[in-house]
């Protein structure tokens, strides 16, 4: 399991725990899943896509922004800054 | 001594102000709360944003590479003045306040403005119409911001910004605005947003969070999510690319922040001003209702007067 939490200058649009993220990045569509190592990328347009516990899909558009996996301790956190 | 007729129009007419300044105070009092809202909401993204780049220059300084250092200090030349007003009226001192504080930053550069080393960018009407009276023209004049801005609103003027600079046609921006501390009050502040100051970003981030009270508990949330250690990041593309689609995201979350305190320092003064009115009027109405009472009974003790004096008159001719 890993937390995620999507923000935008409106406000947080997501946060839960989730299965998978998948996410359009600069270099090219990346799926992350818990323990992922470290990462941090800047986003290009699209939607990116959470998988949660039970399997549901949910889609958040993405104009720009940045994505940082922190592999730490006390767990695999992932901040989506999204416009 | 007015007659009858005319003091019931004034008190008719002050009644009537009476009830509209009441309801401005009571939508200037919503505005304002919402505008709040508004820079809590984005608060989250604030923090992320400068948690990133804590981490990257991190990154970078351990690694022992160059950071592209445009964003952070280069000789001034130049000088962009932004100046944050109102569109309207009937704020009280908000607009001169702040007007002063330019003039203020005028005098003391005097030789640079008449070099020609400042331009100006300006929101709200009152600070256009400024600007053209020192008879220069605004590179960028926006209004409509008033109520309360939105994300999309600021897009063009954080491009403006960043284009100029990144252009070299300034090379510092200041920015003349009301900082918004509490509902009872409110400052002028200039701020130099570019080049960035991380401090002051974090500065003003931090502004947006109280240390106590309702909403406190986030810094501690915060806390948890803070890596004690500099991580091992894979960047991609390369951290110095990352650090350069940052950067803009950054100038845009300071503007708006600015923003969002300008609208709720616009509306709390609007509403404080609108509260001395609706309680002036409040008084007139007082006032003027005495005086027409007071007229009301002269005039029926003269008309008995009058009264018993021609019953007397007739009396004695009988």
């Amino acid at each position: 399991m890993m937390h995620v939490r999507i923000d935008s200058l409106r406000g947080i649009l997501f946060e839960s725990d989730v299965e998978s993220l998948t996410v359009g990045t600069k270099s090219g569509e990346i799926t992350v899943l818990p323990n992922h190592r470290s990462l941090m990328t800047s986003l290009r347009p699209g939607a990116a896509k959470v998988i949660d516990a039970n399997g549901d899909e949910k889609y958040f558009e993405v104009k720009s922004g940045f994505l940082e996996v922190k592999n730490i301790k006390s767990g695999t956190f992932l901040t989506l800054l999204v416009d | 001594m007015a007659s009858l007729n005319n003091l019931k129009k004034r008190i008719n007419g002050v009644k009537s102000i009476n009830q509209i300044t009441a309801a401005m105070e009571l939508v200037a009092a919503t505005k304002m709360r919402k505008a709040q809202e508004a820079a809590l909401a984005s608060r989250f993204y604030a923090f992320d944003a400068l948690e990133i780049l804590g981490n990257i220059t991190n990154y970078l300084a351990k690694s022992g590479m160059e950071i592209g250092k445009t964003f952070f200090s280069r000789p001034v030349e130049k000088t962009l003045l932004l100046i944050v007003t109102s569109d309207k009226g009937l704020v009280g001192s908000f607009n001169s306040s702040i007007l002063k504080k330019v003039e203020k930053f005028l005098k003391e550069n005097e030789e640079d403005f008449k070099a020609g080393k400042f331009s100006f960018v300006t929101v709200g009407q009152k600070g256009t119409d400024y600007v053209r009276r020192l008879g220069v023209e605004p590179l960028g004049h926006f209004s409509n911001y008033g109520d309360i801005v939105d994300v999309e609103e600021i897009e063009e003027l954080t491009e403006i910004l960043n284009r100029g600079y990144q252009r070299k046609e300034w090379d510092r921006i200041v920015s003349f605005s009301m900082n918004f501390t509490s509902a009872l009050s409110q400052e002028v502040v200039e701020r130099q947003i570019l080049p960035f100051e991380a401090t002051q970003i974090r500065k003003t981030v931090e502004e947006v969070v109280p240390n106590t009270g309702r909403y406190s508990e986030l810094k501690a949330e915060i806390a948890k999510r803070r890596a004690t250690e500099t991580l091992d990041y894979i960047m991609e593309p390369t951290p110095v690319e990352i650090l350069d689609d940052l950067l803009p995201h950054l100038l845009k979350v300071q503007v708006y922040h600015l923003m969002l305190e300008a609208n709720a320092s616009e509306h709390s003064s609007r509403r404080v001003t609108m509260k001395n009115a609706s309680d002036n009027a409040h008084d007139l109405t007082n006032e003027l209702t005495l005086a027409y009472n007071k007229t009301r009974q002269e005039m029926i003790t003269k008309e008995l007067g009058e009264l018993t004096g021609t019953v007397a008159a007739i009396t004695q001719n009988i």
